[in-house]
């Protein structure tokens, strides 16, 4: 009982340090000292990493962290930011705006002529949930569609048979898309196969090496995907193109 | 007025007389052994009588001619004149060393005027100026040689001669190599040679061509072909070869004027002489140009031919972004300075890199363009991060060594720091106007409590995809699932076994218990005969219709019956058999009675069984 109490007050005093910190680097965000603001946040960042990992609240931090980094003119720290704050708040709309309008001032303007616009649809759609939300709903249609089935091989009526019949098979697919997109995000977290462009200009390689031929260019703040990795090198891919990068010039998310 | 007149003019004249007579004499200050050279006495009075001073150690050779000049002129109404008088004494010296020579005395009117005194040197013939001849050494020849030698080519001299020779300072080069080339004027007895025009220049094709300025035209004295002339160089100019070859440069046409002295026999001529036109060709030359060696060619090779140096300088390696970065290229030395191509310069991604600026300072020499080429190239990072700037090479034929040399600068890193980010521009406008955007920023940092940052309020989720606890999640529902249907199933199997059963044998049954109806019927048993019949129709339609015995009665049949579609009458004829059979025990009954029931049961179970149910 008395381990218990000693536990919780230790808890308490180390959430009450990070809500000092917090309105401490709120402050300094305020006076325009951008700079000291970021290193707060970070390592407020950092502490919760340690100590309990980053639960949901901590969004609100990365969004304030890509603020005070687009006010030093770090697109690339911003833009990572922001991005780290929606995989922990998909839907956290400031996060969004922000992170469009920071998207909006970098220099590569990336169009992917291949991309169907659906197929853009469906990714937006997946990224407005958590990994967790659409896991359970993934969970909850199953279940329905085990119900329908039953339903259906045990139903007397015809009626409840085929509402039952027709109830499986659309629980079923609903099942299958939100189980997939569960397990995309996950993957997607797992692996932190998205990165950030951070040095002013990279040029893409045709191989994980220096002398390789120059592919391809990428600017600070470009978002890409890493397919690959060989030693210090990162075989991304921005669009239809594709070219190794050295680890130092990206950062994922 | 005519007594007044006369005196003013001899006043006049007696001012004239007495002060301003200028008598001098003119002449060389330094003179070699055995070369004639002129002293001349000018005098601005009209006079005849000249007593030129002793000679001695010089030996006359012509004169005294004279000449004279005069000139009237007339400025605002009044009259002005000279006149000069020269008197052109040509001497030889006949030894070396330093002579004073007297002055010469003249009478004008009566009064004798004195020149000024000459002070004359007297060289050997080595120590004259180089562009005079060296030929001759008379001081090996005895002095009547040198005297007979004299002679003739005072004699030679006098024949006038005048042509045109092509110079070049080499006739094999290499391509791009400079080449000078002169066309040089020869001349020698011939007076006021001017140069009239150029009748017919080269083109110089398979040259690139640099003409040169060019000195006064004066003539110097040179020798060719064992004779002296006053050469003069009419033009020059440098030339490159583009091509390996033998490139021929055509003639040259020029036109002179000139005055010969005329024909000894003549008198009027030898006094006047001829104006002569002439056009003189300068003769074709031809130039073998050697290809620069194909091997060993370095990519890089500028077009530059001669010897260079180069001199590389950075403005700085560390600005920030924005800020220029110059990088600056002195190439000096001599060769085809004109044609070295601008070294290219690989900025690093990112730099904005401007036009070079090539500024040159050279001299056009006879080894070709001589000095220094300036390149600044200027560029303008955009992007802060670590670049290195890769180094900058310039090939050139060096014309000395016969070889390619590369001159290449290092390989510069450079530091770009983040510049200073612009300030957000704060407007306030106070007229009433639409809503307009000045610009556009981040949205605001969330202040919020972070209340939920407080431990345990909100754990990271247990239940993870691809743990195993996800998997139970799908893997429990399915467990029950398949339990309940096997639970199901079993349950409704083992019902629907006992009804099947009674379904199929139902009309067995019954006619089983029709049959034993009618032995009854037969034994005239009437209560036992009802009860079997009441028990046959009832047995059938609960076997067929699946009704536990528990519910068996005439609402649950008919109902049923309805359900299954079966024909009103039949259903009548059901109930009316049932209550028949069911009252009938009852009741006492004929034998008519019961064997109407027995048919009318038999009747019915035949159509019910014809139903289908």
């Amino acid at each position: 009982m008395r381990q218990i109490v000693l536990v919780i007050s230790l808890l308490l005093s180390m959430s009450m340090a990070a809500q000092v910190e917090f309105a401490q680097a709120n402050a300094l965000y305020n006076e325009g000292k951008y700079g000291e603001a970021a290193n707060q946040y970070e390592q407020l960042i950092n502490d919760a990493k340690a100590e309990l990992g980053l639960t949901e609240e901590y969004a609100d931090v990365y969004y304030n962290l890509g603020n005070a980094y687009y006010k030093q003119g770090e697109l690339a720290q911003a833009i990572l930011a922001y991005e780290r704050a929606l995989r922990l708040k998909p839907r956290m709309k400031d996060a969004k705006e922000n992170l469009r309008f920071v998207e909006s001032k970098i220099t590569d303007r990336i169009e992917d002529t291949h991309s169907f616009f659906l197929q853009d649809w469906l990714i937006g759609f997946r990224n407005l949930f958590k990994e967790q939300t659409w896991m359970w709903w993934s969970i909850v249609l199953f279940s329905l569609m085990l119900v329908g089935v039953l339903l259906f091989l045990l139903g007397r009526e015809s009626v409840v048979r085929k509402i039952a019949f027709h109830c499986a098979w659309i629980s079923l697919l609903l099942c299958l898309y939100t189980g997939i997109n569960a397990i995309t995000l996950h993957q997607r977290d797992l692996n932190r196969s998205e990165a950030v462009i951070t040095q002013g200009v990279v040029n893409a390689k045709s191989s994980p090496d220096r002398s390789g031929t120059d592919i391809f260019q990428l600017h600070e703040g470009t978002k890409v995907r890493i397919t690959d990795q060989l030693g210090n090198w990162y075989l991304v891919r921005v669009a239809q193109y594709e070219g190794w990068v050295e680890n130092i010039l990206l950062e994922r998310i | 007025m005519r007594k007044r007149v006369a005196i003013i003019l001899l006043l006049l004249a007696t001012t004239w007389s007495l002060g301003a007579v200028d008598f001098r004499a003119v002449g060389p200050s330094q003179v070699p052994v055995n070369q004639s050279f002129q002293i001349q006495y000018i005098v601005d009075e009209k006079c005849d009588n000249i007593q030129p001073p002793s000679m001695a150690g010089f030996e006359l050779l012509a004169g005294p001619y004279t000449s004279t000049a005069s000139s009237f002129s007339f400025v605002n109404g009044k009259r002005t004149s000279t006149y000069q008088k020269t008197f052109t004494y040509t001497y030889m010296a006949t030894k070396e060393g330093t002579y004073t020579i007297g002055a010469a005395t003249i009478e004008i009117k009566g009064h004798k005027y004195r020149s000024n005194g000459l002070k004359i040197s007297v060289i050997r013939e080595q120590e004259q100026a180089p562009q005079m001849s060296t030929q001759r050494q008379s001081d090996e020849r005895s002095e009547r040689q040198g005297r007979q030698e004299r002679a003739e080519s005072r004699q030679r001299q006098q024949s006038p001669s005048i042509f045109m020779r092509t110079e070049v300072s080499k006739t094999h080069a290499h391509e791009q190599e400079p080449i000078t080339l002169k066309y040089k004027l020869y001349f020698v007895g011939v007076n006021d040679v001017q140069l009239a025009g150029v009748t017919k220049m080269p083109d110089f094709d398979g040259f690139l061509k640099q003409e040169s300025d060019l000195e006064q035209l004066e003539s110097r004295v040179e020798t060719y072909n064992g004779r002296q002339y006053n050469v003069a160089t009419v033009y020059k100019n440098q030339l490159y070869p583009q091509h390996s070859g033998d490139i021929t440069i055509t003639p040259a046409h020029f036109e002179v004027v000139y005055t010969s002295p005329g024909s000894e026999r003549d008198p009027f001529g030898q006094m006047f002489g001829y104006q002569e036109h002439k056009t003189l060709k300068a003769p074709a030359v031809t130039i073998h140009v050697d290809a620069l060696p194909q091997e060993n060619k370095p990519k890089t090779f500028s077009g530059g031919v001669g010897h260079y140096t180069m001199t590389p300088s950075i403005s700085a390696t560390e600005v920030n972004a924005n800020e220029p970065i110059t990088l600056k290229l002195d190439i000096s030395g001599s060769g085809n300075m004109k044609l070295i191509k601008t070294p290219e310069v690989k900025w690093p991604e990112g730099f904005e890199a401007y036009d070079p600026k090539v500024s040159n300072s050279y001299q056009t020499t006879d080894s070709g363009m001589a000095g220094t080429k300036s390149i600044e190239y200027m560029a303008i990072p955009r992007e802060p991060g670590d670049y290195t700037l890769p180094p900058v090479s310039m090939t050139y034929y060096d014309s000395e060594s016969g070889s390619y040399k590369t001159l290449t600068t290092p390989s510069y890193s450079l530091h770009i720091n983040r510049g200073q980010q612009r300030k957000d521009t704060e407007v306030s406008d106070y007229s009433q106007e639409e809503i307009k955007q000045l610009a556009t920023d981040v949205r605001y940092i969330h202040t919020n409590d972070l209340s939920a940052l407080e431990p345990g309020s909100a754990t990271p989720a247990a239940i993870q995809v691809g743990t195993f606890g996800w998997w139970l999640c799908y893997i429990i529902p399915l467990l029950i699932a398949v339990i309940v249907l096997i639970a199901m199933r079993q349950y409704i199997q083992a019902n629907s076994d006992i009804n099947q059963v009674r379904y199929r044998k139902a009309n067995k049954v019954a006619q089983k218990r029709l049959r034993n109806a009618k032995k009854l019927l037969d034994e005239n048993q009437t209560n036992a005969f009802y009860e079997e019949v009441e028990r046959a129709a009832m047995s059938y339609l609960s076997d067929r219709l699946t009704i536990p015995t528990a519910d068996l009665n005439k609402e649950t049949i008919t109902q049923l019956l309805e359900q299954k579609n079966v024909p009103a009458t039949l259903i009548e004829e059901t109930k009316e058999v049932l209550s028949t059979a069911e009252f009938a025990r009852y009741a006492p009954s004929t034998n008519q009675d019961m064997n109407a029931l027995y048919s009318k049961t038999v009747e019915l179970i035949n159509q019910l069984e014809e139903q289908k149910l």
